[in-house]
């Protein structure tokens, strides 16, 4: 395995750590409100989309 | 996959994956409508924002269960096997769908969220459920292209115990996949009921009904197994039979004919000896079990010079190719030197011929030898072409070698090339 | 060893006590004891199995034995774990006491709840069990692979879902904020990571950690105000305040049986975000208002209910006489409104308020609730 090519899952991974807690530090700090249903929407996103990620980048190597 | 498998597709609905900007759904629906795919993506989106968001649901389970590939083509549902493809595809195909699935998720509760949404009592019972179908549709899937693929040969003795370790392994995962489909479905169930208030009654039902089908499969018990052991029966009966016939349309097809020409033939002896040549070699092949795919790599460009030159010159030659590898220029040019070669040997030795070539990471090696004469290499006109010129010239003009020794016992051409890159 | 070497030694050496390598199932202790006692390993086997359901003395032992005694793996003097270094030695003493005076002291599985030591300790043991089994079956081939992958996978699954945990508790107390911060700060690390293909292994952690904070913000368990026991005795209305109490974690324990009511009605407000809070009224106190519990279990005055997003409905205060207004709410846990001038909440806390009869408490209060 190339140590030098970018890993692609891993960046993702990381965007939505990123903007998931992001989206959590506005909620908790009170400046937006995130419901119950829209923390899960976000949650079920991010998660989503590591996994497209991962199953689609691993596949092309 | 087996020959001809092909897996039956509900009612000739396929997907398009190729003309579809998804997974081709929604262009297999419009080619078998015969409806433009824009207009039904168009009703498609309208009726997601209808129902909810769950028409997604129904996207995703026709994307597991719908056969992929324009008509004609068998077998494959959604991000699609080799069924019985093991290790890391599959996981990350498990993956795929696991990420897929969660998206779809996240997508229902944002409907849900904005109010465009039926109720929780509805909705996610259908989620579980469809989610529950998709994964025994996939299991049985799997299931029926394993128990449908024609048995290629016995099973060799050699090698029987890590076939059953892994056997019983697929098995396992069959049944756990499996239970955790029936167990989605029948949690599905057991919410709706729960959601609307009806899972005491549900209870009763549930064990009456779980009485009666006991009792019915205890009756039906042996007519069925009796039944199941007829179609596994009627099943291999099938196999042996097709197998016959391919048999014998091949032999009819190859060896009757070549021995008919043969007769035809007597009198001219090299002519039979050619023909005889050519089907050993054919019938050689079949019965190795390349049916005629021959690789289109170096070994098998390598293997048609040799069989070009046994065809002109009426001879035999005996090749040996260990390795193989795409064809290149290089790859091209130690072709043609070793065609040189054995046309040479071909016509000044004649048999045996041997050519024997092998593939290594880095290079190729290629021996051509004959039992002739021999003959001085360095007494040959160097005006005239044909070795100086198309063996060791060709051989140096493509980064390669050719070396020739010739004497009393034979003569032995070597062709080497360095093959670049990994 | 053969069997010839195995008599010769017993015969020139007294028998020594070694963990068996042919009669392994993780770490080869009740083989060895057998061997040496002349037993059937089932025996041992048994009786550490079962020692571990009760109090986990078993647990230890086998730990100890597995760290101290040597492995029998053919070499003339084999050595302990333990033995290989002083530095080893000291950790695997160590080790020992810290999971063991847990078990001595309070039963290990039935300790004393989440903040025992026993919790910490499991996941170290299971790590140096782990450990101590791969490298004994040389490296990750043959059988060692299975059992050290098993393992591995309850070790990584401890540290998730302590992480998790971790994250999802410090967001319920209030901390959401530098949490979730964290989270994108892990998340930047993690793209470091990735463009320089440095691995994404890194991708774990960060997920138990967004797990769970988006639970615990999701589900917005309020668990602020606090950690720890706190007791109220008020001795009238005036030292009671304004906003009532609060506790984020723990035991709140508040006994207004000292006030002088009269016949006038306590508006109190109560908040216990996880925990157990116990309010004890006098018996002629009628007790009103709202109270309301997430999961958990409440019993107010008589008045049980369990499950989930509990409430009781709320009744009006009577005209007359002495009364307590409610309003308490509780995120996990249980909540307990005893109206009973006996029972010693200040010793025996829930304990004492739970064993009162529910429909002694229940006719009181109709009763004082009627004037």
């Amino acid at each position: 395995m190339s140590r030098r090519s970018p890993d692609l899952v891993g960046l993702a991974a990381g965007i939505a750590a990123v903007a998931l807690g992001g989206l959590l530090a506005l909620d908790r700090d009170g400046a937006i409100t995130l419901g119950a249903g829209w923390i899960a929407v976000a949650a079920c996103a991010a998660a989503g989309v590591v996994l497209v990620t991962s199953g689609l980048m691993d596949r092309r190597d | 996959m087996g020959a001809g498998d092909e897996q039956r597709s509900a009612g000739g609905l396929r997907r398009d994956p190729e003309a579809g900007l998804v997974a081709g759904v929604l262009a297999g629906v419009g080619e078998r409508v015969g409806v433009d795919p824009l207009l039904v993506r168009i009703l498609f989106l309208v009726l997601v924002v209808a129902s909810g968001g769950l028409l997604l649901v129904a996207y995703a389970l026709a994307w597991a269960i719908l056969p992929g590939g324009p008509a004609g083509e068998g077998e494959r549902g959604a991000t699609a096997p080799p069924a019985d493809a093991p290790g890391p595809g599959r996981r990350r195909r498990g993956r795929l769908a696991l990420g897929v699935g969660l998206l779809m998720l996240a997508v229902l509760l944002s409907f849900r969220e904005l109010g465009i949404w039926w109720s929780d009592a509805l909705a996610w019972p259908l989620v579980l459920a469809a989610a529950g179908v998709a994964l025994l549709w996939r299991q049985s899937v799997a299931d029926g292209t394993e128990l449908d693929a024609v048995p290629t040969a016995a099973p060799s003795p050699t090698a029987p115990a890590p076939d059953r370790r892994r056997e019983r392994r697929a098995s396992l995962l069959r049944l756990y996949r499996g239970g955790f489909g029936v167990a989605l479905v029948l949690g599905a169930a057991l919410l709706f009921l729960f959601a609307n208030d009806t899972l005491g009654a549900a209870r009763d039902v549930a064990v009456t009904a779980i009485v009666i089908g006991v009792a019915a499969a205890l009756i039906l018990a042996p007519f069925l197994w009796r039944l199941g052991r007829k179609l596994a029966a009627e099943r291999a009966e099938r196999i042996r039979t097709q197998e016959k016939a391919e048999l014998a349309a091949h032999l009819h097809d190859s060896v009757l004919q070549t021995l008919t020409l043969m007769q035809k033939r007597a009198g001219e002896p090299e002519e039979v000896a050619a023909l005889a040549r050519r089907q050993e070699r054919e019938l050689r092949s079949w019965l190795a079990g390349e049916d005629g795919e021959e690789g289109d790599g170096f070994a098998g460009a390598l293997t048609a010079a040799a069989e070009q030159v046994e065809d002109a010159h009426r001879t035999a030659v005996e090749v040996v190719i260990v390795g193989d590898c795409e064809l290149d220029e290089r790859g091209s040019a130690l072709v043609g030197a070793a065609r040189e070669a054995l046309t040479n040997a071909a016509k000044f030795a004649g048999p045996p011929i041997s050519l024997y070539a092998e593939v290594e990471d880095g290079r190729i090696e290629a021996y051509v030898r004959d039992r002739g004469t021999g003959f001085d290499p360095a007494a040959v006109n160097a005006g005239r072409r044909g070795i100086s010129e198309s063996i060791v010239g060709r051989m140096e003009r493509n980064g390669g070698s050719a070396e020739i020794s010739s004497g009393d016992h034979g003569t032995e051409v070597q062709l080497r090339i360095d093959r670049d890159g990994a | 060893m053969n069997e010839e070497e195995k008599d010769a030694q017993t015969e020139s050496a007294p028998k020594r006590l070694l963990r068996s390598d042919d009669d392994r199932m993780l770490a080869g202790v009740a083989g060895g004891l057998a061997d040496y006692f002349g037993l059937d390993p089932i025996i041992f086997r048994i009786a550490f199995g079962v020692s571990v359901l009760f109090g986990g003395l078993g647990l230890v032992v086998y730990l100890a034995l597995t760290l101290f005694v040597p492995l029998d793996d053919g070499s003339e003097h084999p050595q302990a774990i333990a033995q290989r270094s002083n530095w080893t030695a000291l950790l695997a003493i160590g080790f020992l006491l810290l999971i063991a005076i847990p078990a001595i002291g309070g039963g290990l599985i039935w300790g004393d709840g989440p903040g025992s030591l026993f919790w910490i300790a499991v996941p170290i043991a299971a790590a140096v069990a782990a450990w101590a089994v791969v490298r004994d079956r040389g490296g990750w081939r043959g059988g060692g692979k299975t059992l050290g992958a098993v393992l591995l996978a309850l070790l990584a699954a401890t540290v998730f879902a302590s992480l998790a945990l971790t994250a999802a508790l410090l967001t319920a107390v209030g901390e959401g904020v530098a949490v979730a911060v964290g989270l994108s700060i892990a998340g930047v690390l993690l793209i470091a990571l990735a463009v320089l293909g440095l691995g994404r292994w890194l991708i774990l952690p960060v997920a138990a950690i967004a797990l769970g904070a988006s639970a615990a913000a999701a589900s917005d368990f309020d668990l602020e105000g606090g950690i720890g026991e706190r007791t109220y005795q008020p001795a009238g209305f005036s030292e009671i305040p304004a906003d009532g109490y609060q506790l984020g974690i723990g035991e709140l324990v508040i006994d207004l049986r000292d006030i002088e009511w009269a016949g006038r009605t306590l508006e109190l407000d109560a908040r216990l975000g996880m925990g157990e809070a116990v309010i004890a009224v006098p018996e002629r106190v009628c007790v009103t208002g709202d109270a309301e519990a997430r999961v958990g279990e409440m019993a107010v005055a008589g008045q049980r209910l369990e499950g989930v997003d509990l409430e009781l409905p709320d009744r009006a205060a009577p005209k007359a006489g002495p009364a307590l207004e409610l309003d308490a709410s509780l995120d996990v846990g249980a909540l307990r409104v005893v109206n009973d001038d006996a029972v010693d909440v200040l010793r025996e806390r829930g304990g004492g308020a739970n064993s009162l009869d529910d429909n002694v408490l229940r006719e009181r209060n109709t009763e004082a609730c009627s004037r």
